[in-house]
């Protein structure tokens, strides 16, 4: 608890694009809201001073793609009470996780040149890799409403709600044409809900950005891509595109394409 | 009994404008390639003659979210919501194909049954039903196997396409007469030859209508197929989306959950829709989920609106519309379910499953 009595919070990123911590100050209606509830004591992107801890709860946003981001998110784990990973690169390694399937040393030298002594570049891997990680708010970015779920929730002691399927179903409550029928590579089948079908509402596909829900039939999902069109290439970098440390899971390996 | 009338089919969008004063208006419109209902602004959108639409009708009486109750924390007061659906607007749902009918049929029979629901009969009866004959069968649907291509109720007025360009309208209801009433010059007396008319319309129909199911023995073959692996098979292609759920005309399972606001001072109580394919929908607490598996969840969906409905409400939950076949991803289709488990007479596999 911090010194008002309300509990205290540090807003954290690692290796990303800052998109999730800058979704948190677009929640413009509520911010007031939010800082009525917790004490915000550390947050480099929006507060000029800031503590080093402990707090309370911990929002991580961001990939561990450095050696020094390793002992970075464990010092933060043991400051704080709970941990929230937020966004696809702190839950599932996010689109920096592309990098993973090339050779780490060319990037290196593509990207940095010759002298690139000073870049301790690791593959990409979540939050969760490294640390105990209490809750998830996947997607990219994190959704603001489930972020204000998890607030409310840690603020009340209750388990934050969340849905438990894939984007099928809040896409086809929306009443939209399934893109899977007109014969684009959308990943709604398998990708879990809470985002409200934001990519397929509006003729997009579903790119899977907020990583595998509950029991996701892959098999089925290839056999399906695959009957449109897809090549195995296709399917295979659907399926890491955002999520790239699904790659290391038994299911994904077990996977035909 | 009331008699019958003809009016023109172009005429539909006069009878919408003489409408539009009393009544908020929905109807079929398209969607890129498809159709759906949805309100008639313009009555030069609504598109009477569509295969079928994306949502039932469900979502009128029974919308995808709804807030039930609204509570406020620092009054110490609820509001259940009902004097609002109360006030609000009557509405005038058009051409509502013979499936849907009966799919409304069978929802009245779960929400008004043992167990009242207010918001979905408020909203039924404020709503006026102006169904519409199919002549030709749609891609998916299998009506005339379920029973469900003709109507003897459900409806506030039935339109039948005849000649060609007009339509043999029968009276269900007052309100249908009162509908009548609103726009009387649109509509004439039927005479002998509309009754012709309509008589070769229904005929044709008749013909043109497949029957590509045999519910004779339903009852028995679905028991027999309980532990049989064609579930298995099944739920390999199934993704458990639940998306035939969500455009069932008879699905009516929800979820309810109470979100309080940020600022906790007030909350509100929302039921949304909720589908048997989902992971926790039978979770209880304590952790124990019901139907463990996906697998289990398909096949006790399809129990529960082949079998289970009916030792319910003595009807079967499906009414052939074939949407949930249109919207699954991995092409299920509960026809080819239906007649491949109609070939399965085999003795049950034994011990329970």
């Amino acid at each position: 608890m911090g010194d008002n009595g309300k509990p205290s919070v540090g807003i954290f990123g690692l290796t990303g694009c800052a998109g999730c911590q800058l979704n948190i100050l677009n929640i413009e209606d509520h911010l007031l809201d939010i800082l009525n509830l917790v004490d915000i004591t550390t947050w480099v992107m929006a507060k000029q001073e800031n503590s080093e801890g402990p707090w309370d709860v911990a929002f991580v946003e961001g990939s561990v793609a450095k050696k020094s981001e390793i002992e970075r998110v464990k010092k933060i784990r043991e400051k704080s009470g709970v941990l929230v990973a937020i966004g696809a690169c702190a839950t599932h390694g996010g689109l920096p996780g592309l990098r993973n399937f090339r050779d780490i040393s060319e990037m290196t030298q593509i990207v940095y040149g010759e002298n690139n002594d000073h870049i301790d570049a690791i593959p990409i891997k979540p939050v969760s890799a490294y640390v105990d990680v209490d809750y998830e708010l996947p997607g990219c970015p994190m959704e603001k409403t489930e972020f204000l779920e998890i607030v409310k929730s840690l603020v009340m002691g209750k388990r934050p709600y969340s849905a438990q399927y894939s984007v099928c179903g809040e896409c086809k409550a929306l009443e939209n044409i399934c893109l899977l029928k007109e014969g684009k590579f959308c990943m709604g089948p398998v990708t879990q809900a809470g985002c409200n079908a934001l990519c397929p509402s509006n003729g997009a596909v579903c790119e899977g950005c907020r990583g595998p829900a509950p029991e996701a039939n892959w098999a089925a999902e290839v056999k399906i891509l695959k009957k449109i069109g897809a090549t195995p290439e296709d399917v295979r970098r659907k399926f890491l595109k955002y999520c790239p440390s699904v790659a290391e899971m038994p299911e994904f390996k077990e996977l035909e394409f | 009994m009331c008699p019958s009338y003809v009016m023109n089919q172009g005429d539909i969008t006069k009878l919408i404008e003489s409408a539009r004063d009393s009544f908020d208006i929905f109807g079929p419109v398209k969607k890129r390639t498809k159709h759906v209902f949805d309100k008639i602004d313009d009555p030069a959108q609504i598109e009477m003659d569509y295969d079928s639409t994306i949502l039932s009708p469900r979502k009128f009486f029974q919308p995808p979210s709804e807030v039930m109750m609204t509570f406020d924390l620092e009054e110490k007061s609820v509001d259940d919501t009902l004097e609002n659906l109360r006030a609000e607007r009557p509405r005038l749902l058009l051409a509502v194909h013979s499936c849907d009918l009966n799919g409304i049929l069978l929802l009245d029979k779960v929400f008004g049954g043992e167990y009242v629901d207010h918001y979905y009969n408020i909203r039924r009866d404020k709503t006026t039903i102006v169904g519409l004959n199919c002549l030709e069968p749609c891609e998916y649907g299998f009506c005339r196997s379920m029973n469900t291509h003709h109507v003897v109720e459900g409806y506030d007025l039935f339109l039948t396409p005849i000649d060609g360009d007009r339509y043999f309208v029968q009276v269900g209801t007052a309100k249908g007469e009162h509908l009548i009433h609103m726009a009387e010059n649109l509509f004439t007396l039927a005479e002998t030859g509309d009754v012709q008319s309509f008589k070769n319309a229904l005929k044709h129909k008749q013909e043109a209508l497949p029957h590509e199911v045999d519910l004779e023995g339903i009852n028995e073959y679905l028991d027999l197929s309980f532990s049989h692996p064609v579930w298995d098979e099944i739920a390999e292609d199934c993704v458990n989306c639940g998306a035939c759920a969500m455009v069932c005309p008879t699905c009516y399972c929800y979820d309810v959950v109470d979100e309080l606001d940020i600022s906790l001072t007030s909350a509100d109580r929302t039921r949304k829709w909720d589908a048997c394919l989902f992971q926790d929908f039978a979770l209880v607490a304590g952790g124990h989920n019901f139907r463990e598996t996906p697998a289990a969840r398909l096949k006790y969906r399809f129990y529960h609106k082949m079998r289970g409905f009916a030792n319910e409400y003595g009807i079967i939950g499906c009414t052939g519309c074939g949407r949930c076949t249109a919207a699954c991803p991995s092409d299920i289709s509960i026809k080819e379910v239906l007649k491949r488990l109609s070939t399965i007479w085999e003795v049950p596999v034994s011990g329970v499953k």
